[in-house]
């Protein structure tokens, strides 16, 4: 059971809710960012592990809370069902590891919290799958020469939410079997690529980012039937290559910074527009309030963009 | 924590994969009159130990291992062999424990349940130490009736025995190891009551089939494991191994030593959890922290001077007239626009400035305290103005008219000063002529005098560093004096309201009796 056929994850927020929402972001974002400068204290360096055999489970939901620092995931074809490595300093932060199953779905949870608090208290059960990430979930006390590796079954249906703080992330999610992918960034550089098709049609790829250089490959992969992009402040590049096996619908809402979307010529491509941010999207053809790819009209596969954005550019490079 | 837990324990099992005999190079034997009786011995190895009986415990190496009944058959066979192998030779004491080995196997048939416990525990101890072969495993087994051939000889133990409890083991520094460890793992500590079936203390080998039926906790040495654990495994320090057919029904938990799961890990049914403590960073290799300060020889050239070129004295002399030239025109420049300023206050409102002139000369001390007070109030107040919001439109105006009176009181002071200069009389003819009685000269020389330590001070420069203390003396008394004036300017204008009216006591008129606290209001 995916987390959007839950109803955990709404699929399109209100305006308003939208807009609190970046204000909030604005609000936190400091705290984020002031948070997530590490300095040189005293170190204690630790490697924490969490593995487990696949065994009997069908389904997995994960979520992993990040302070930041480095982190890999990719999917792989172990007899694990996960496998989680991190390297952590005990002196800032603490990793804290939840594991339930309901039925023949395990539910994994990882957090990496302050040192300074106790992660006893800390646990609290109403909170785990909570219906959606927010900025101020995110951990704070990154360590930029922490790092996680995060490798995945990839023959098991899996819900990912994934919540970084600060710091690098390279999540190379191809080959997996994901069926949903909830995904929040506070500041930081981050990469997601589908190099390879996913295993499963994912119901609802999601991601909020803060003040982040954010880019995203291969995302035709991904074989999503609807993306959520909403970014803060930052430079953004979304290439839509792979794949296609179905048509899907995009709202990507901007807050400041230039956004990049790159989308394989044979995807036929519509694009309604607000907000004062520029667009740039040659040979598209402006239809009342639509921007329409030359190939609309003929494309098999189509990609159907609700695009907000406030300050800022956007190009569409179609082809 | 109680020190003696019950556990469901066994050692009787575990023996090296590769039994050797190894002899003893050295022994000692101890009969106290306190009950105690103790074997410590040294094997040619070099490695020591001791086995010892005392308070109805049976320890090997200072681990409790059992417990025996006072004058049971256990304990009198170990004080016989003591008692007949003191003073003898190390060979001699080797053998008798071999005898006393033989004596515990047949010991387990001992009436006492805790003698016949700690005898099996005793015997796989002394196998694992002296290396024997045992005919079965920890003696478990029966022996084999008359006539029968006997039993081949297993290098390796046979399925492990779970010896039932009634164990006096003294573990509690390892119990909160144990506990410390799985509270990191987020573990409810219910692993070490409940569970426990082995501690692992050294090097053992778990066979394809045998199974422990409870947790192990390893604490040193290695466990190969080729069976089956029915419960969790806890690694705190030394190895676990598991081989290709291992079965682990529950966690493997790590938070020492080492894990090799080989091929193995298929056969852990719950979570892999490690939590270790890396090894901190090396130090910076010497070499390279005290680089700077090495130096080496490369060629034989002539060395090149990092120290900056000395200048000479003629440029230090411009140097430092150009300081003193800066300083002095600062100084001229500000009594210019002072001056300027004072002189058109002068004409503009000459009855006020002379009135709080009046009284920052004549009631100095007063006008000094009111400025203080005003100074010290000067915060609050904007403060004040700052938190009560309606007030925000007043604050401009607040300081502005702060800062007006803060020149007003200065120039007036300027203006005292210089009228106390012009009432002075001077032998120097040359001084005389420069007096004056009028408020533009006094507004001009009082500024004038107020200016000079800053000219004074600057113009020192000429001397270089040759005259830097007295330099910086001559500006700190400077500033501390325009302070001084600046706030008794600024209490004389706060006094007088502006000038507005006088509050100066003319001691020479006869006004005896109007009351000295009546100001005379002349606005």
């Amino acid at each position: 059971m995916t987390l959007a056929r839950r109803g955990k994850v709404r699929l399109s927020p209100s305006g308003n809710a939208l807009r609190l929402k970046l204000f909030r972001f604005a609000l936190l974002l400091p705290l984020v960012l002031g948070g997530g400068v590490a300095s040189a204290e005293a170190q204690e360096w630790r490697d924490f592990r969490a593995a487990r055999p696949l065994g009997d489970v069908e389904a997995l939901v994960i979520e992993l809370m990040y302070a930041g620092g480095q982190l890999d995931a990719s999917a792989s074809e172990t007899r694990l069902l996960y496998d989680v490595r991190l390297r952590y300093d005990a002196e800032r932060s603490l990793p804290r590891r939840d594991w339930r199953r309901a039925g023949r779905t395990g539910h994994l949870r990882l957090t990496t919290s302050s040192a300074s608090e106790d992660w006893r208290d800390a646990d609290d059960a109403t909170r785990f799958g909570d219906p959606e990430l927010e900025l101020e979930d995110l951990p704070r006390d990154a360590d930029v020469a922490g790092r996680l590796d995060l490798s995945l079954n990839s023959s098991v249906p899996t819900d990912l939410r994934l919540g970084i703080g600060a710091g690098r992330a390279r999540l190379n999610l191809g080959g997996a079997r994901f069926t949903a992918l909830e995904l929040i960034t506070g500041a930081g550089d981050v990469e997601i690529g589908f190099a390879r098709e996913n295993r499963a049609a994912m119901e609802l790829l999601s991601v909020k980012s803060g003040a982040a250089a954010f880019m995203a490959e291969n995302l035709g992969n991904a074989r999503f039937r609807r993306l959520e992009f909403y970014g803060f402040v930052g430079d953004v590049v979304l290439d839509f290559s792979g794949s296609w096996r179905s048509s899907a619908e995009a709202e990507i809402r901007m807050g400041l910074g230039e956004l990049l979307m790159r989308v394989p010529a044979h995807i036929g491509v519509r694009v309604r527009r607000s907000g004062l941010a520029s667009l740039s999207a040659a040979n598209f053809e402006k239809v009342g309030d639509y921007w329409l790819s030359p190939n609309w009209e003929t494309a098999r596969v189509r990609l159907e963009v609700t695009l907000v954005a406030g300050l800022g550019s956007v190009i569409v490079e179609h082809g | 924590m109680t020190r003696a837990l019950a556990f469901l324990a066994c050692l009787a099992v575990a023996l090296p994969a590769r039994a050797q005999e190894v002899d003893i190079a050295d022994a000692a034997i101890t009969l106290s009159a306190g009950g105690r009786a103790e074997l410590w011995f040294e094997l040619e190895s070099g490695t020591e130990h001791r086995l010892r009986f005392e308070s109805e415990a049976v320890e090997v190496d200072g681990i409790g291992i059992g417990s025996y009944a006072e004058h049971g058959s256990l304990e009198s066979a170990w004080r016989d062999f003591l008692r007949e192998h003191a003073g003898e030779d190390a060979s001699s004491v080797r053998g008798g424990l071999v005898e006393f080995r033989k004596f515990l196997e047949e010991g387990t048939s001992s009436e006492e349940a805790a003698d016949r416990d700690a005898s099996r525990a005793l015997a796989g101890r002394i196998d694992a130490i002296l290396g024997l072969a045992t005919p079965s495993a920890a003696g478990a087994a029966p022996a084999p009736p008359a006539g029968e051939p006997a039993p081949e000889i297993a290098v390796r133990p046979g399925p492990m025995q779970i010896v039932p409890g009634g164990l006096g083991f003294d573990v509690t520094g390892e119990l909160d190891r144990l506990r410390d460890a799985l509270g990191r793992l987020g573990d409810s500590g219910e692993f070490i009551e409940d569970r426990l079936a082995m501690i692992v203390h050294g090097d053992y080998e778990v066979l394809a089939e045998a199974t422990i039926p409870g947790d192990v906790a390893i604490l040193d040495g290695t466990l190969r494991l080729a069976g089956g654990v029915e419960g969790d495994i806890l690694v705190l320090d030394g190895a676990l191994v598991l081989d290709g057919d291992a079965r682990v029904r529950g966690d493997v938990l790590q938070v020492g030593g080492e894990v090799d799961f080989g091929e193995g890990a298929s056969g852990v049914e719950g979570e892999i959890l490690s939590d270790i403590r890396l090894a901190p960073p090396s130090p910076p290799a010497r070499a390279a922290t005290e680089a700077p300060s090495v130096r080496r020889v490369e060629s034989f050239e002539a060395p090149i001077q990092m120290r900056p070129a000395s200048p000479g004295l003629g440029s230090r002399l411009a140097r430092n007239f150009g300081r003193a030239a800066e300083g002095v025109i600062a100084a001229a420049c500000s009594f210019i626009v002072l001056a300027a300023l004072g002189l058109l206050l002068v004409s503009v409102g000459r009855r006020r400035l002379e009135t709080v002139s009046d009284t920052v000369r004549l009631e100095f001390a007063r006008s000094f305290a009111m400025g203080l007070a005003g100074e010290v109030l000067f915060l609050p107040v904007l403060l004040v103005l700052t938190v009560l919001v309606i007030t925000w439109l007043v604050i401009p105006f607040f300081l502005l008219a702060a800062g007006l009176a803060g020149l007003f009181g200065y120039l007036a002071a300027a203006h005292a000063g210089g009228e106390i200069f012009a009432r002075r009389r001077f032998r120097s003819e040359w001084l005389e002529r420069l007096r004056r009685s009028n408020s533009y000269y006094y507004v001009v020389s009082g500024l004038a005098l107020l200016m000079l330590p800053f000219a004074a001070g600057a113009a020192l420069w000429v001397f270089g560093g040759a005259a830097d203390f007295v330099r910086g003396l001559i500006l700190f008394v400077a500033g501390v004096g325009t302070w001084v004036v600046v706030t008794a300017g600024f209490g004389g204008v706060l006094l007088t309201r502006a000038g507005g009216r006088s509050v100066v006591i003319d001691w020479s008129a006869d006004h005896a009796a109007d009351p000295p606290s009546a100001p005379v209001d002349d606005a």
